[in-house]
């Protein structure tokens, strides 16, 4: 981050990703100037891709999604070709521990949630389904896993 | 589980959609509870949410750390996660040249916790309700965050607290500023 007299250069750096905004292509060239002269990197251009999030940018406004990993979370689990539901959770329902009821693989249903937990990067609408079942991780039973 | 990778599959293309002509870069939150929801350890849900123009920035849905005894307590314990929430994204809105100088207004539906937080009475019913309490009360003296009521229906932070109806799921989760990526045009 940096600030000079009003005009900003923000970057922002993940292991090998690198994205960079601000208010002024001045800065922009120096920057891209003095990275390419360090570091043998390539300029993709507009952000599209960044972490797993796709982003489109255009003349209405900025949209983010994870289309593509949501696709390969389904695909990954085996419900390519599931039935189709309006809403994550059934309205009203509370869920119980369910002691005694028959457990099941606890890794495959961490690394689901897992899964899930990274979507929610741009899906708050799943948010509470998740996390409500994210409390059975523990001791995970057939029930919650087939509800 | 199997019914939310269900939902996701009927709902792949849905994203966030910040819009530009609606952009006021100004930060609101939205903080709900509900009450003692988890029949397990009787914990109640808080879940807030904040918009900066028409796209959800910033969201949260946690299980209480405590066991509350009123649902006012309970919202008021959602509302003092939300404050800390609004402190943090004041300070890097602030970083990122957006000073906001005016207080983050915080809507909740409850009408007890938004007098609780302005107005320094002690009853009997509030007595043991201490740090949060002060917290909260501190944060609204100080002008940075201002609770104000906001009628049920259009809580948006609803969605992170409660199982909804699909028709009330849908409105809220499109006052999220989430759309289907089909509904853009060029």
């Amino acid at each position: 981050m940096k600030h000079i007299k009003g005009k900003t250069l923000i970057v922002s750096l993940y292991v090998d990703d690198l994205i960079y905004t601000g208010n002024c292509e001045e800065l922009f060239e120096e920057f891209k100037c003095s990275m390419k002269k360090n570091f043998s990197m390539t300029n993709l251009g507009k952000m599209k891709y960044f972490l797993g999030v796709e982003v489109i940018q255009n003349a209405k406004g900025i949209f983010i999604h994870q289309q593509k990993y949501a696709k390969e979370v389904l695909s990954k689990f085996g419900m390519e070709d599931c039935n189709l539901v309006c809403n994550p959770i059934v309205p009203g329902s509370k869920l119980t521990k369910n002691e005694g009821g028959k457990c099941v693989d606890v890794t495959n249903f961490k690394q689901i949630i897992g899964s899930l937990m990274y979507l929610l990067a741009t899906r708050p609408d799943l948010a509470y389904s998740v996390f409500s079942i994210a409390r059975f991780m523990e001791k995970p039973t057939e029930m919650i896993k087939q509800l | 589980m199997k019914r939310i990778l269900r939902y996701l599959k009927g709902n792949i293309t849905l994203g966030i959609l910040y819009e530009k002509e609606k952009m006021n870069y100004r930060l609101e939150g939205w903080t709900d509870s509900d009450y003692a929801g988890d029949l397990d350890d009787r914990k109640s849900t808080s879940g807030y949410v904040f918009k900066l123009g028409t796209g959800a920035l910033s969201w949260s849905s946690k299980k209480q750390p405590i066991v509350t005894l009123y649902t006012t307590e309970a919202e008021f314990v959602a509302a003092s996660s939300c404050a800390c929430q609004a402190i943090w994204l004041r300070r890097v809105l602030h970083h990122l040249g957006q000073t906001h100088e005016e207080c983050t207004k915080l809507f909740c539906d409850n009408s007890s916790s938004i007098k609780l937080s302005k107005n320094p009475i002690m009853h009997g019913r509030c007595k043991h309700i201490d740090v949060r309490f002060h917290f909260l009360r501190d944060l609204t003296k100080d002008g940075v965050v201002e609770l104000v009521h906001h009628k049920t229906e259009d809580q948006i932070a609803d969605i992170f607290t409660k199982p909804l109806k699909l028709d009330s799921f849908c409105k809220l989760r499109a006052g999220l500023g989430i759309c289907e990526f089909d509904s853009l045009d060029y």
